[in-house]
C-alpha cells in the first residue's frame, strides 16, 4: 500500500501539468538573467506583448524588444528543444541497447556531425552551411554504422554497438585531418563549434528543432510500453509479440533525427544524453512511458541552466559543452555512489 | 496444441536438426530432454520463430507459424526464458504486466482487466508479496517464477520453458515442477526443455528425447526413460534404479559408504552434521 501511495504522490508531482509549470518558470528565470538586467515583470510584458499584444507593443522599450525577443528568448528556447532531443534520444539508446552506459553520440552521430560541420568550416565555398552539412553527417554516420553491422534480418545491438564505434573512429580520425590542414581562423572555428553553444540561435533554427523535438517526442512518448518490452531483450520482445527489428529501427531513427538535428543546430554538448536519463529513472522508476516525458522536462531544464551559466558566469562566454561537463560529472558521480543499484538495478 | 513435422535446421554447413517430428496435446506436460550439444535450444528456437528452419513445418493450434505476425503469435505461445538480469529495475508487477503486451490495444496501456489478469498470475505462482520488488533484487528462484507468472499473465495455450531447473535449488525446482504440473492440469501445453532425467521421470507426462543423430523417443517417461535409454545417451556413466515404483536415475560407478563428511571449523553456524 505505501508503495501505491507514493506513486500516486509521484504521479501527481510529476504530471505533465506540474512538468510543463516546473519548465516554463526555470525558463522564465533564465531570460531574466543576464548581464543587462531587466526586471521580471518587464519579461513576462515583452513576451505578452509579442504573443497576444497586450500590453501595447509600443509601450515597450526597443532595448527590450531585442534583448528579451531577439536574443535571451529564442536562445532559451533552443536549449530547451536541445534538451528534449538528446536526453530523449538518450533514454531511446539506453532502452533498445539494454545498456544505461550508452548515449545519443554511440552510433557516430557525433563524429559525423564534427566532420560535416568541419567540412563546412574549412571549405565554405563547395557546402552550404555548416549546421546542415553537420546534420546530412550526423544521420549519415549513424546510417553506416547501422548498415555495416546488419547480418541478414537481424541487426544484433553488440555489432551495432561496434560498428558505431568504427564509424566514430573514422570520422573523428577525418575531423583530425581537417584541423590538420585549416587556417587558424577555421581551426578556431571549428574548436569553438566542438564545444557547443547556443551563440546563433535565432528564430529560424529554433523553429525546425522545435519540431523535430515535439515529433520524436511524441512518437517516442507512445512507444514507452514497446521500449520496456525491448529493454527485456530480442527474443523475449519478439516472444512478447512486439517485431524487436521493426521496433528498434524506428526508434533508433527518431532518435537519430533529434540527436542530428540538436547536434547540427548547437554543436557537441556532452553528457545530457547520457546523465538526464539517469536522473529521470531515479525519480520515476523504470517505465519508459513515464521516464520519456520526465527526462525531455529535466533535459530542457538542465540546459537552459547550463546554458545561463555559460552566458553569466564570466564576461566573455564559456562554450556551453564545458558546463554541462563540469556540473553533469560530479552530479552522475554522486548518483552512481549513493544510489547506482537503482540505475543500473544491481 | 503442438505440431512439429520434419523439422530440419542447420548453423551453416552443421546440421544440428534432422527430422524432427512431434505433437504435444492440450494439458500435456512435455520435457525435451537430451545431452548438451543436441539442438535443443535450436529446437525450441525454431519453434518460436527465433530460427527459421531449413524445411519442415511448427502449426500450433493448427495455424503455420511462419504466417503468423509476432503479436498473433504471442497470442497462441509464451516463452520463459532463463532467469536473466534485467538492465532496468523493473519490479515484479511491472514484469508481469508485460505478458499482457500482445492482448493490449494500439496505444499500449494496460486496464483493470489487465491489471487483475497479472495479479492473479502472481498469486497462482505465489509471488504476490513480491510486487514491489525490483526484479532484479530477487533470487534466481523467485526471478524464475517472475517470468513463469508472466507467461502465464499472456493467457496462451502454450508454454515453453528454456531450463526452467537450471538456477534453483533441490526444493525450488520440486515446487516449480510441481507449479508447472498444476499449470497444465488447467488445460495448458507445457513444454519445458531439461538436462535433468529424474526431472523427466518424477514430474512430465511425456518426453521427447534428443540426441545426436535425431529424435531418440517421444512418449510417457514411464516408457522412455529406460536403462537401454540412458545407455544410448550417457554411455554407461547412468544407472537406472526403482525405488517404491519411482524411478531415479543415479551415477553407474557409485561410491557407496565411503565419503567422510568433514565439518570445518569456519563452517559451524548453518550446517549440522550428525
Amino acid at each position: 500500500m505505501n508503495c501505491e501511495n507514493t506513486e500516486k504522490l509521484h504521479k501527481s508531482i510529476l504530471g505533465p501539468g506540474a512538468l510543463i509549470l516546473a519548465l516554463a518558470a526555470a525558463g522564465l528565470c533564465c531570460i531574466q538573467a543576464g548581464t543587462c538586467q531587466v526586471p521580471f515583470s518587464m519579461v513576462v510584458k515583452t513576451i505578452l506583448s509579442h504573443l497576444v499584444h497586450w500590453p501595447d507593443p509600443a509601450t515597450i522599450p526597443a532595448l527590450n524588444h531585442t534583448i528579451i525577443w531577439d536574443i535571451r528568448l529564442p536562445r532559451t528556447l533552443l536549449a530547451m528543444a536541445a534538451g528534449v532531443c538528446l536526453s530523449v534520444s538518450g533514454v531511446v539508446f539506453q532502452g533498445c541497447f539494454r545498456n544505461p552506459l550508452v548515449e545519443p553520440y554511440v552510433l557516430g552521430a557525433s563524429s559525423g556531425a564534427a566532420f560535416g560541420a568541419a567540412l563546412g568550416i574549412v571549405f565554405p565555398i563547395f557546402f552550404l552551411s555548416v549546421q546542415i552539412m553537420a546534420f546530412i553527417f550526423s544521420a549519415l554516420a549513424v546510417a553506416m554504422a547501422y548498415t555495416l553491422a546488419r547480418t541478414g534480418p537481424d541487426t544484433p545491438v553488440v555489432t551495432l554497438v561496434l560498428s558505431g564505434i568504427i564509424t566514430g573512429s573514422v570520422f573523428a580520425a577525418l575531423v583530425g585531418l581537417l584541423k590538420y590542414l585549416a587556417q587558424d581562423t577555421a581551426l578556431r572555428e571549428i574548436v569553438f563549434w566542438l564545444m557547443g553553444g547556443f551563440y546563433y540561435a535565432g528564430w529560424q533554427e529554433v523553429r525546425i528543432l522545435f519540431a523535430v523535438a515535439a515529433l520524436g517526442l511524441g512518437i517516442i512518448r507512445i512507444s514507452g510500453w514497446k521500449l520496456n518490452v525491448l529493454s527485456m531483450g530480442e527474443e523475449e520482445a519478439k516472444s512478447l509479440g512486439i517485431n524487436p527489428g521493426t521496433t528498434q529501427f524506428i526508434l533508433i531513427s527518431l532518435a537519430t533525427l533529434m540527436t542530428a538535428a540538436a547536434v547540427s543546430a548547437t554543436g557537441i554538448i556532452a553528457w545530457v544524453g547520457l546523465m538526464i536519463p539517469h536522473a529521470a529513472r531515479l525519480m520515476t522508476g523504470p517505465d519508459h512511458r513515464r521516464v520519456v516525458p520526465v527526462s525531455a522536462v529535466l533535459g530542457a531544464i538542465y540546459l537552459i541552466v547550463c546554458d545561463t551559466l555559460a552566458r553569466t558566469l564570466t564576461t566573455a562566454e564559456i562554450p556551453i559543452g564545458i558546463i554541462t561537463s563540469l556540473v553533469g560529472a560530479p552530479y552522475l558521480f554522486y548518483l552512481v555512489r549513493t544510489r547506482g543499484g537503482q540505475i543500473v538495478g544491481r | 496444441m503442438l505440431t512439429v513435422n520434419d523439422l530440419t535446421f542447420s548453423y551453416g554447413r552443421q546440421r544440428v536438426l534432422k527430422n524432427i517430428s512431434f505433437q504435444i496435446r492440450k494439458g500435456e506436460l512435455c520435457a525435451l530432454f537430451g545431452p548438451n550439444g543436441t539442438g535443443k535450444t535450436t529446437l525450441f528456437k525454431c519453434c518460436l520463430k527465433f530460427l527459421v528452419p531449413d524445411s519442415g513445418t511448427v502449426r500450433i493450434n493448427g495455424k503455420d507459424i511462419r504466417r503468423l505476425p509476432p503479436r498473433q503469435m504471442a497470442r497462441l505461445v509464451a516463452y520463459v526464458p532463463q532467469a536473466h538480469h534485467c538492465a532496468f529495475p523493473f519490479t515484479v508487477s511491472q514484469m508481469v504486466l508485460m505478458g499482457r503486451t500482445p492482448h493490449l490495444n494500439r496505444f499500449f496501456t494496460p486496464g483493470a482487466k489487465d491489471r487483475k489478469v497479472a495479479d492473479q498470475a502472481m498469486q497462482t505462482l505465489g509471488i504476490s508479496h513480491l510486487s514491489d520488488t525490483a526484479y532484479n533484487r530477487l533470487s534466481g528462484g523467485q526471478q524464475q517464477m517472475v517470468l513463469i507468472a508472466r507467461a502465464i499473465a499472456q493467457q496462451t495455450g502454450l508454454i515453453f520453458l528454456d531450463e526452467p531447473a537450471a538456477a534453483l535449488d533441490f526444493k525450488n525446482q520440486i515446487t516449480l515442477w510441481q507449479t508447472l504440473q498444476a499449470i497444465a492440469e488447467q488445460g495448458t501445453a507445457i513444454l519445458a526443455c531439461t538436462h535433468d532425467p529424474n526431472h523427466v521421470s518424477w514430474f512430465c507426462h511425456s518426453t521427447v528425447v534428443l540426441d545426436r543423430s535425431g529424435l531418440l523417443a517421444k512418449g510417457p517417461p514411464g516408457q522412455v526413460m529406460t536403462q537401454e535409454m540412458m545407455d544410448r545417451i550417457y554411455g554407461d556413466a547412468c544407472r537406472v534404479w526403482n525405488i517404491n515404483g519411482l524411478k531415479i536415475m543415479v551415477p553407474g560407478t557409485m561410491d557407496t559408504g565411503t565419503t567422510n563428511i568433514v565439518a570445518f571449523p569456519g563452517n559451524r553456524k548453518g550446517i549440522h552434521h550428525k
